[in-house]
């Protein structure tokens, strides 16, 4: 037990750092996304489906190229962190900026 | 006037009526609301900034009090860097001063007494500041809330994107009297709702990663709780007492231990 | 990198803006051509012209690329930089096991735990004392 515990000591201030990084790429692509896909007009599923697909691409491409496909180094629970934690806030900026364009445009 | 400019007709069939909205609507209610939501934040957020908890003045003993608390949990937590020796020496120490309660900050007041909160410049200051943060957060909203209310009320604005249950009804088309309208077309309030919930990433991007909206108003629910005892609160003589207990229970476990194996282990040539 | 990444996401706002207005002004043909007293199946049958989907799609594309271009690596600038170096790890993101970020602390010079190291009861008053008088000397 010992071993481990002080072998995997943890620096918060950078997995601080990541999170803010991973929070700006995310925010900003979903409100992009959105508003595309109200330009485009999808309407119920298409738009959650442009959602999930935009989400899902966009932090694997995140986890390819600014983690270089070694998310352990920089996160301490990648799979969580990355897809799961922003979930919810993400979604709702996405149904916004998308309601924003969808009224605009149509 | 924009309220009139609102003409529609209801499709024969089908479940959705297609109606038809005056573009002015978009120019003079969309827009508005969203670009007053979006500085309001804005300037919340400075105001949150500006009036934020200050340090607060203590009496000495309460400090002495609050120190060795937070020195006997520093040693529990981070004991393992010191050698044996040195834990030792702080662990008896320390169980020993706690245990005795050396370090309590005696006060005037009897033992059953609860202090008033209202009396106390400490307390009431740092009421003060909780007061002033629950004010900065839910006064704009009130106000952008009741603006939206009486000035857009009344009309459809948008059609949602999205289908949504009938029980949404009450809540999106409040002040619309049409009983068989789709729930998807919506008036006002609900655009107000969504730009609530969804307006997060967009305050983050404007406002860079100095200010994270949602860490600022749990410090702002947190910090002025700090430096107040409350009555809820366990008293420190307990708490000392529980950490002494603690202290003498724990066995030192160094992180010096084994050092060369994990050394060797990281960064020995494979 | 970075003004190219500027570049980028200027060009995919523009195209994602003029998008919407193609789209805008589709939709607003589709309203005043088709008859109000028809039923919205018949509106369906006109989609949005293929270009401004494409449009649409090349401009999110553009903006992603621009926004991954906009992370450089990480560059640190040492306190002690007699040869005005700058070290980079090759990183984009800051690795998070503590050996790995105090080796960079090391680097550059940083004392993160400064603020408590430095505090008076952590300094030998009386060496520090001895090394200044030592040094007005030499003055």
């Amino acid at each position: 037990m010992s071993e481990d515990m002080f072998s995997q000591v943890k620096s918060s201030t950078n997995i601080q750092i990541n999170k803010q990084r991973l929070l700006y790429v995310q925010d900003i692509t979903t409100l992009l996304f959105g508003l595309g896909s109200g330009i485009l007009q999808l309407e119920s599923l298409q738009g959650f489906a442009m959602f999930f697909i935009g989400f899902c691409f966009i932090n694997l491409l995140y986890i390819g190229i600014l983690c270089k496909f070694q998310p352990v180094k920089y996160y301490v629970n990648p799979l969580q962190e990355i897809f799961m934690d922003n979930f919810v806030r993400e979604l709702t900026g996405y149904v916004m900026s998308w309601t924003f364009s969808y009224a605009i445009v149509g | 006037m924009v309220m009139d400019g609102l003409l529609f007709t209801v499709g024969t069939s089908g479940a959705v009526a297609e109606l038809v909205l005056d573009p002015q609507l978009k120019y003079w209610v969309l827009l508005p609301i969203s670009i007053v939501m979006v500085l309001v934040g804005i300037l919340r957020t400075y105001i949150m900034t500006l009036i934020g908890p200050k340090v607060q003045g203590q009496p000495r003993v309460k400090i002495t009090e609050n120190n060795y608390i937070s020195k006997a949990q520093g040693l529990l937590g981070n004991g393992s860097n010191l050698h044996s020796e040195s834990f030792e020496i702080r662990q008896m120490y320390l169980s020993q001063v706690l245990g005795e309660g050396k370090y309590v900050a005696v006060s005037n007041k009897k033992p059953g007494e609860v202090a008033n909160p209202f009396t106390d410049p400490n307390a009431s200051e740092s009421m003060m500041n909780m007061a002033k943060g629950n004010m900065a957060n839910f006064i704009p909203q009130t106000i952008i809330m009741w603006w939206v209310n009486h000035f857009f009320a009344g009309f459809v604005l948008m059609k949602l994107p999205f289908p949504l249950t009938i029980r949404f009804k009450d809540m999106l088309q409040a002040g619309i009297s049409t009983a068989d309208l789709d729930v998807r077309w919506v008036s006002s309030i609900s655009w107000y709702f969504i730009s609530v919930l969804g307006l997060n990433p967009l305050y983050n991007l404007i406002l860079g990663d100095s200010v994270d909206m949602s860490s600022m108003m749990d410090t702002a629910a947190q910090n002025p709780m700090g430096g107040m005892m409350g009555p809820g609160q366990p008293q420190p003589e307990a708490v000392m007492k529980g950490l002494s207990n603690d202290l003498i229970m724990t066995r030192h476990e160094s992180c010096f231990e084994h050092i060369e194996e994990r050394i060797l282990k990281k960064y020995g040539r494979k | 990198m970075s003004i190219l990444s500027k570049v980028l996401f200027g060009v995919g706002i523009i195209q994602l803006l003029h998008a919407g207005f193609s789209s805008y002004e589709f939709h607003q043909l589709l309203k005043s051509s088709t008859n109000i007293n028809e039923s919205s199946n018949e509106q369906k049958l006109y989609q949005l012209p293929n270009d401004i989907k494409l449009e649409v799609f090349i401009s999110l594309a553009i903006l992603t690329v621009s926004i991954f271009l906009s992370f450089n690596k990480l560059k640190y600038y040492p306190i002690n930089n007699k040869n005005d170096e700058i070290i980079t790890e090759g990183e984009y993101l800051s690795n998070i096991q503590m050996s790995k970020a105090s080796n960079v602390d090391n680097l550059v010079g940083s004392d993160p735990t400064g603020y408590i190291t430095y505090l008076p009861n952590m300094v030998d008053i009386q060496a520090k004392r001895k090394e200044v008088a030592e040094y007005l000397k030499t003055i």
